[in-house]
């Protein structure tokens, strides 16, 4: 049995000028066979879709700026700027609503429902810092039609699958975007290490060699 | 009429456990400590450059994480105070050097500590000698200008740090005019 493989790829910095899919193709293309699933970082589609706004273009609200401080300080929405920009994306008042009965849960010890019903950007979102320069000084929003995009990659490298994966070193791993028959729960767990490298590294591809093998 | 004072009451309660809970929460304190900032010491010395720096703590004396989202160093020595040399200058984060005076954002997390290097490059503008156009050097201000960020909206401030004519000329070997 050919034997499972993680492979990432280096690239320039990539910015709202470049098309997500040319990229994959120019530096992965030659690389990736049919038994293999491309996956692309979370926060580099998003940038190549132009999802990024400055915290000095937001107009911060007073709710924004009280809202922020129920969050725990490591969160992406824990800063006013971030919860703004959720704002923006999924309104002011689910984010509210969602604030509240996220908080109600969570006295009768139920975690996790603020980001069900905030709109799916409340864990998508990356505050500054959260990405590599020159986008450390933005706020990353999570990638549009994630489906479309990994359909997309397939089609165009004729690989078996391709996912959209948000990863980071704090061992969270979760795929926002997969193609039909790929086990994204496999391929999240794959990923569990971070293969696409922190900030400044520029790896935002990683190839899963041999990955439908392995799924079986 | 006891719907409305009981809703009236509910509010007032939830307004002030909100109020305590701030301020049991507190804020990120970023304590930009120039007045203890580190001897100048010389990085380079050419023909007709010098560059000295000296370091400063950033320190996040609050309770919450903050972030450092930009920081750089603005020299203020105008040619008609003295035009005899040229100032550049940038900050650098302490174990992160670059050479495109690129400031990456930084976290600080409470109670903890970054450091900044303060870089100045005087370069000799009507001589060759650096030497040479230091003996009339002035002191020279720089304000080192950081936006920050944490449960407030961001903000950008400045502190100020003079690197003394006296001490220049002490560290390139030079004796001022009088």
């Amino acid at each position: 049995m050919a034997n499972l493989e993680i492979i990432p790829v280096p690239t320039r910095i990539l910015t709202d000028k470049d098309d997500i899919i040319d990229i994959v193709e120019k530096y992965a293309g030659t690389k990736i066979g049919k038994n293999d699933v491309i996956s692309v970082a979370e926060s580099v589609v998003a940038i190549t879709q132009g999802r990024i706004v400055r915290p000095e273009d937001l107009t911060i609200s007073r709710v924004a700026q009280l809202l922020c401080r129920f969050i725990p300080d490591y969160g992406s929405l824990a800063s006013p700027h971030g919860m703004q920009s959720l704002m923006d994306i999924e309104g002011k008042w689910r984010v509210t609503f969602a604030l509240i009965l996220g908080f109600l849960a969570k006295v009768i010890g139920k975690n996790g429902v603020f980001y069900k019903f905030g709109g799916e950007q409340a864990a998508l979102i990356d505050d500054v810092t959260g990405t590599m320069p020159p986008f450390d000084k933005y706020i990353v929003y999570g990638p549009k039609d994630p489906q479309t995009v990994v359909k997309k990659l397939q089609e165009r490298l004729g690989c078996f699958g391709a996912v959209i994966a948000d990863v980071n070193d704090l061992k969270r791993s979760r795929i926002v975007g997969v193609t039909d028959g790929v086990d994204g729960d496999k391929v999240a767990h794959l990923l569990i290490d971070n293969p696409f490298g922190n900030a400044s590294q520029k790896t935002p591809i990683v190839i899963i060699k041999n990955f439908k093998q392995y799924q079986g | 009429m006891e719907f409305l004072y009981g809703l009236i009451g509910i509010v007032i309660v939830v307004v002030i456990l909100v109020k305590l809970f701030l301020l049991r929460e507190g804020d990120a304190i970023i304590d930009v400590r120039t007045d203890a900032h580190t001897a100048f010491v010389v990085d380079e010395l050419t023909k007709d450059s010098v560059t000295v720096s000296t370091k400063v703590e950033f320190a996040n004396i609050g309770t919450q994480c903050g972030t450092i989202m930009d920081c750089y160093v603005r020299s203020l020595l105008p040619y008609e105070q003295f035009d005899g040399v040229k100032v550049e200058a940038k900050a650098e984060l302490d174990g992160a050097p670059r050479e495109d005076d690129y400031f990456e954002a930084v976290l600080i997390q409470r109670k903890e500590s970054i450091n900044v290097w303060v870089k100045i490059k005087i370069t000799a503008r009507k001589t060759a000698d650096i030497k040479e156009a230091l003996i009339d050097m002035v002191d020279l201000p720089v304000d080192l200008v950081y936006q920050y960020a944490a449960r407030k909206p961001w903000a950008i401030t400045k502190k100020r740090i003079v690197l003394k004519a006296e001490d220049i000329a002490k560290l390139v070997g030079v004796i001022l005019a009088k």
